[in-house]
C-alpha cells in the first residue's frame, strides 16, 4: 500500500463503518468498536453496549490498529539459514511461500506422529474462544499432551485459581463491588486497569468508593492502586500471609469473630480429625464423621441430623481425642501472632490488630439481606490477592491464608463479599453447578471445570508430560516445571524427547525467567515453529517463522469465557464475538486456521471436529460431521447456531457483537447458601497427595519437596530469606502499569510514547529515604545484581511510595530482539533477576518464586 | 429344570446383555491403541460399569488417564453417550440404553494464568 493512502481515503471516505468485536490488547475481553474508513481501521473505542466493559477501554485497547499497522510486522513465512541461535544473532531469515513452509511442517509432523506424537509441543498463551478451544483439540487429535504456557502462567495465578476452585468451585473470582464495604487488596490492583475485568472493575471500584467503601492496600509499591486507597499498607515482599494469618488468627483468638453458622454449614471445620492428621471416618461408609452434641456422638456429615453437629471442641472417641478440624485450624493459626506477623511484615502489630478488627466489624456477622425475595447473608467485606502475593515459592498456601479470612466471616459466593466467577449456570446454552466429593467438598462441574481443578487430586504417576503435570496433583499446571524438565531431562527419565515446538502468542524468553536461561531451554527444540505478528525473542530463535494474523484480522467465538470474563455476582450472562475488522496484512494467517489445514492434509480432521463436538456439547442438526471439511467461518456458525438456535448463527454475532441469554437469578449470582458441597479449610486431602508424590518420586530418583502438602496453611519464608549475603539487601519487584500487558505492548507506538512520559515506566523505583542513606539520587544510573550474577541497569526514581527494602521495576520492558526497534534495550527486564532452579519453584502450585535479593550500585554516567 | 438351549432361554440372555460401542477420540487413543472397541454389558448397566469393565481390559494406566485420585472424572475426560454429555445426565451413574455409542474424549486441558 503506498503510505500516502489511507490519508487521501480519510479526505473523503466512501466506507465509514464501525464493527463491533472484542480486544485483545491484554489477556481480557472488552467490548470494541473499531472505526474502518476505506478498508483502514483507524479509531477503537469501546461498545458502549456491551455489558463486559459498557463502553470504556484503556488505552491499549484503544491502540490495537497502531499494533496492527506496525511497519515491523511479520508478514512473510521465513525460513532460518543460520543453525546459531542468541538474542544478538542473525538467524539469517530466507523468504519462502506459505506452501514450502506447509509442505515442509507436513512432512515433519506426519514423521513425528508415527513414532511419537507426545514429541511434539504447542505453546501459546492463546488459550480461549475458538482459537484456544480449537488448537487444544488439534493437539490432543494429533495426540500430544504436550503444551506449555510459557507467558504469564509462571507466576501470575498459580496461587489464585487452585484456590478460588476449592473455595468457590470456579477458576475466577472478585470482590462483589456493589455491596462491600471493606476491602482489602493483597499484592494487586482491582480498579488500577490491570488484572481481571479491568474496565468493568475500575468502573465499580470507583463507585464503590464514592458510595464510602473502605479499600486498603497491602502492597510493597503503592503507586497506582495504593495511591487510590484510603490506607496503602507497604510490606516485605512475599510476607502477605503472614499478615493474613495474623488477622485470623486476632478475628479468631482474640476477639472472636467469626462466622460459626457458615463454618458449620459450609466448611469441612466440624469433620473429626484423628491424631494422624486424617479424618475421623464411619467404618461402615468410610464418610468423615462430625460430633452431634445433642446425642453425645459421632454421626457422618450428612447425617439428616448434622445440621447442629459441633464446630469446635475436643472428643474423647474410641479410646482417642478427635478435635474438629476448625478446634485444630483456630489452634494452628495462634502461633502468627501480630507480634511475630509484624517482623515478618514489616507492619506495626497495632495495624495489624486494628485491620483485623475493621475487616471483622465490617463483616456484620448475622446481618441479612434481601435480593429479589431471596434472603441472603450480608457480609460487605472482602479480601482479594494475586500475582504480588502469591509469585512465591509458597504461592498456594499464601493464597489459602488470604482467602481463608474471607472463609471465616462467611464473606464467600454472598452479598458483599469474595464472589466465584459463575460457579453455578442455571441458563442455556450451558448449565453446571458444583457437586460434592464423597467427603462433601466442592468438585466444580460443567464448563466451569475446563481447567485442571486442584480437587480431588490427580493420581500421582512416573511423569509422561514435559510439565511433570503428573507429579503434581493439585497444581493448576505445570508451565515451571516444563522449563525444568528442558533444561534438566535426565531428572525426570521422560520416555521421549521432545522434536518440534510450535509456538504462538507467548514470548517465555521474556515473560517467565532470566532471558539466557529460558533461551537455554528452548534450544532444546531441534524445531521450532513460531507464528508471530512481531519479531519477539523467542520468535528470534524459530526455524520457521510464520506470520500470524493480528486480533482486528482474525474470528474467534465467544472469547468471553464465563468463569473468567463474566463478571462475578448480579448481572447477566453474555457471549461475545471477535471478528476480522481488516483482511490480513501481506501473507499473515491465523495461526490455528493454519493448524487445521494441517490436520487435513496429515488425516486427522474428522477426529478433531468429534472432540469439538464434545467439547463443546454441540447438538445436531449443527455438530460437525468427521467426514466433512469446514472453513473457520462454518465452524463459528455451527458452534453459535447449536448454542443459541439457527436465527443466531455467525451473521447475527458480527452484526450484534454480543448476546445477552439472560439475567442472573439470585442462586446464580449468590450461590453458596444454595449449594449443598463445602468447602475445605483443612486440607485433609493434601496429605495423602503429599505422601503419593513423596513414595513415587523416591522410586524415581527424583528430589522432590513435599513439605507443603499441609493440612493447615501456613506462612513460610522465600528462600531469599535466607541469603544473608552483605550488601544484598534490597528485594526487587515488579509491578503492573495501567497501559501496558506482558511483554506484547512495549512496542506499540502509542504505549511506548505513554511509557516515555510516565515516570515510573523506565525507571527502578527506589525508596527516597533508603537511596539517600546509599547516596542515590534521582536519576543516577544504577545496577541492581542479584546474588546470581544477574544484573539490570536503569534509573533511578526516588519516591515515597515504595516500601524502604524495596527496589520496584515496572512492566516487561528493556527488549532483547533488534527487530523491536522501539521497545529495544528500552527500559528495564525485571524478569533478568528471577532465576530458575527447582527449589524456587512451588511443588504445590508450581508458581517460581519472583522474590529476589539484590545489590544496587550507583553507576557513573 | 429349564432347558438351557431352549429358543427362550436365548431370548432371555440377549435380553439380558446388551451390546455397547465404544469409540476413542483424542490422547486416549495413544492409551487404548485403538479407535475403537465393542463390548457386551448387562442391560441396565451404568457408564461406571463399562469403566469398571474398561479399567480391567486396559489396566491401571486407563484409569489414571481419566479418573481423579477419589475415582470422580478428570476435567480433560469428556464421556458422551449417544451424543450426549454424561456431565449434563446422571454422570458416572448415567444408565446406558440398548446398543448405544459411548464415546470416550481424552483432551488437554485448558491453561490459564492472567
Ligand atoms: S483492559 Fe484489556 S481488554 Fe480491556 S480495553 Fe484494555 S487492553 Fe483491551
Amino acid at each position: 500500500m503506498n503510505s500516502s493512502e489511507p490519508l487521501r481515503h480519510l479526505d473523503s471516505p466512501h466506507e465509514d463503518v464501525w464493527i463491533k468485536s472484542t480486544c485483545y490488547m491484554c489477556w481480557n475481553t472488552c467490548g470494541i468498536m473499531v472505526n474502518r474508513v476505506n478498508g483502514v481501521a483507524v479509531k477503537i473505542e469501546g461498545n458502549p453496549e456491551c455489558p463486559q466493559n459498557h463502553g470504556k477501554t484503556c488505552a491499549k485497547g484503544n491502540s490495537g490498529h497502531i499494533s496492527l499497522y506496525d511497519p515491523h510486522r511479520v508478514l512473510a513465512p521465513l525460513r532460518r539459514t543460520n543453525p546459531t541461535k542468541g538474542f544478538d544473532v542473525d538467524p539469517m531469515w530466507q523468504p519462502i511461500s506459505w506452501d514450502e513452509a506447509l509442505a515442509l511442517l507436513e512432512t515433519k509432523l506426519k514423521k513425528i506422529r508415527a513414532d511419537d506424537p507426545r514429541k511434539l509441543v504447542l505453546a501459546s498463551f492463546d488459550t480461549r474462544a475458538q482459537s484456544g478451544i480449537f488448537w487444544m483439540a488439534w493437539a490432543s487429535a494429533f495426540g500430544t499432551p504436550n503444551q506449555w504456557g510459557g507467558a504469564a502462567n509462571y507466576f501470575c495465578g498459580n496461587g489464585f485459581h487452585p484456590v478460588t476452585y476449592l473455595t468457590h468451585g470456579t477458576w475466577f473470582g472478585e470482590p462483589d463491588l456493589r455491596r462491600c464495604q471493606y476491602l482489602i487488596l493483597f499484592g494487586t490492583q482491582n480498579g488500577s486497569v490491570v488484572n481481571h475485568l479491568p474496565m468493568d472493575l475500575a468502573a465499580k471500584m470507583a463507585d464503590a468508593q464514592m458510595a464510602g467503601m473502605k479499600l486498603v492496600v497491602v502492597d510493597p509499591v503503592g503507586i497506582h492502586a495504593g495511591s487510590t486507597a484510603h490506607e496503602w499498607i507497604p510490606i516485605r515482599p512475599g510476607t502477605d500471609s503472614a499478615l493474613a494469618l495474623a488477622m485470623i488468627d486476632v478475628l479468631l483468638n482474640e476477639d472472636g469473630i467469626y462466622d460459626r453458622e457458615f463454618l458449620r454449614s459450609f466448611t469441612n471445620g466440624p469433620y473429626l480429625v484423628r491424631g494422624d492428621g486424617r479424618y475421623l471416618r464411619d467404618p461402615a461408609s468410610n464418610k468423615p464423621l462430625v460430633w452431634d452434641p445433642e446425642a453425645g456422638r459421632t454421626i457422618p456429615f450428612d447425617h439428616p441430623e448434622a445440621s447442629r453437629m459441633a464446630l469446635e471442641g475436643t472428643f474423647a472417641i474410641n479410646g482417642e481425642t478427635s478435635p474438629t478440624a476448625f478446634t485444630l485450624f483456630k489452634q494452628h493459626v495462634r502461633k502468627f501472632t501480630p507480634e511475630r506477623a509484624s517482623e515478618a511484615t514489616t507492619i506495626p502489630a497495632d495495624t495489624i490488630r486494628r485491620l483485623a478488627r475493621e475487616f471483622g466489624a465490617a463483616a456484620r456477622i448475622g446481618s441479612k439481606v434481601t435480593i429479589d425475595g431471596e434472603e441472603l447473608p450480608l457480609r460487605p467485606a472482602a479480601a482479594n490477592w494475586y500475582r504480588g502475593a502469591i509469585a512465591h515459592k509458597h504461592a498456594m498456601l499464601n493464597g489459602l491464608a488470604i482467602q481463608f479470612l474471607n472463609v471465616i466471616v462467611g464473606a464467600i459466593d454472598v452479598p458483599g463479599g469474595h464472589l466465584g466467577s459463575n460457579p453455578l449456570s442455571e441458563t442455556p446454552p450451558l448449565r453446571w453447578a458444583p457437586i460434592a466429593s464423597a467427603d462433601g467438598l466442592l468438585i466444580p462441574q460443567g464448563f466451569a471445570r475446563r481447567r485442571k481443578p486442584p480437587y480431588p487430586a490427580t493420581k500421582v504417576k512416573a511423569p509422561e508430560t514435559l510439565d511433570l503435570i503428573d507429579l503434581a496433583p493439585v497444581a493448576p499446571y505445570g508451565t515451571t516445571f516444563f522449563t525444568e524438565a528442558l533444561l534438566h531431562p535426565e531428572k525426570f527419565k521422560l520416555p521421549y524427547s521432545p522434536e518440534m515446538l510450535i509456538l504462538s502468542r507467548c514470548n517465555p524468553l521474556m515473560t517467565c525467567a532470566n532471558p539466557e536461561v529460558m533461551a537455554e531451554a528452548i534450544k532444546k527444540f531441534p524445531f521450532i515453529v513460531a507464528f508471530a505478528c512481531e519479531m519477539t525473542e523467542t520468535a528470534q530463535f524459530a526455524d520457521l517463522l510464520l506470520p500470524d494474523a493480528h486480533y482486528l484480522e482474525r474470528l474467534d467465538v465467544f472469547p468471553n469465557e464465563p468463569t473468567e470474563f463474566m463478571a462475578a455476582g448480579e448481572g447477566e450472562w453474555y457471549w461475545m464475538i471477535r471478528q476480522p475488522v481488516v483482511s490480513p496484512l501481506g501473507q499473515a494467517r491465523p495461526w490455528v486456521e493454519v493448524l487445521y489445514e494441517l490436520a487435513d492434509r496429515l488425516g486427522f480432521l474428522g477426529h478433531a471436529y468429534q472432540l469439538l463436538n464434545g467439547v463443546l456439547d454441540l447438538k445436531q442438526p449443527f455438530a460437525y460431521s468427521a467426514t466433512a471439511k469446514y472453513s473457520w467461518e462454518e465452524l463459528a456458525d455451527r458452534w453459535a447456531k447449536s448454542w443459541f438456535g439457527p436465527d443466531r448463527g455467525l451473521a447475527w454475532f458480527k452484526e450484534n457483537g454480543f448476546i445477552v441469554s439472560g439475567r442472573k437469578s439470585v442462586r446464580e449470582a449468590y450461590p453458596r447458601i444454595f449449594l449443598k458441597p463445602r468447602i475445605p479449610i483443612y486440607l485433609e486431602y493434601f496429605l495423602e497427595a503429599g505422601r503419593e508424590v513423596e513414595r513415587t518420586t523416591r522410586e524415581l530418583g527424583i528430589d522432590w519437596d513435599t513439605s507443603d502438602y499441609q493440612a493447615l496453611v501456613e506462612w513460610k519464608p522465600c528462600p531469599a530469606y535466607d541469603s544473608a549475603r552483605p550488601g544484598y539487601d534490597l528485594f526487587v519487584v515488579n509491578f503492573k502499569l495501567p497501559f501496558h500487558a506482558l511483554s506484547y505492548t512495549s512496542r506499540n507506538a502509542f504505549l511506548a510514547g505513554l511509557s516515555e512520559q510516565n515516570t515510573y515506566a523506565y525507571s527502578i523505583v527506589l525508596n527516597a529515604d533508603t537511596a539517600r542513606q546509599k547516596g542515590i539520587r534521582n536519576g543516577d544510573r544504577i545496577r541492581l545484581e542479584s546474588p546470581e550474577g544477574y544484573a539490570v541497569e536503569g534509573h533511578a526514581l526516588l519516591s515515597e511510595c515504595v516500601h524502604r527494602e524495596v527496589a520496584a521495576v515496572a512492566g516487561c520492558f528493556g527488549r532483547k530482539s533488534p527487530g523491536l526497534a522501539r521497545s529495544y534495550r528500552r527500559g528495564v527486564h525485571f524478569n533478568t533477576l528471577v532465576p530458575h532452579s527447582f527449589e524456587r519453584i512451588d511443588a504445590l502450585s508450581a508458581a517460581l518464586d519472583s522474590c529476589v535479593k539484590v545489590k544496587v550500585t550507583r553507576l557513573k554516567e | 429344570m429349564e432347558n438351557p438351549f431352549s429358543a427362550e432361554s436365548a431370548v432371555r440372555v440377549n435380553r439380558d446383555l446388551m451390546s455397547v460401542q465404544v469409540l476413542y477420540f483424542g490422547l486416549i487413543r495413544n492409551l487404548v491403541g485403538a479407535a475403537e472397541e465393542a463390548l457386551s454389558l448387562p442391560a441396565g448397566a451404568t457408564v461406571r460399569q463399562l469403566f469398571d469393565l474398561l479399567a480391567d481390559k486396559h489396566g491401571a494406566p486407563f484409569r489414571d488417564a481419566l479418573f481423579t485420585a477419589e475415582g470422580t472424572l478428570l476435567a480433560n475426560a469428556i464421556v458422551l453417550l449417544d451424543g450426549k454429555n454424561i456431565l449434563y445426565a446422571n454422570g458416572l451413574d448415567t444408565e446406558i440404553p440398548p446398543d448405544s455409542s459411548a464415546h470416550i474424549l481424552l483432551t488437554m486441558t485448558a491453561i490459564g494464568g492472567g
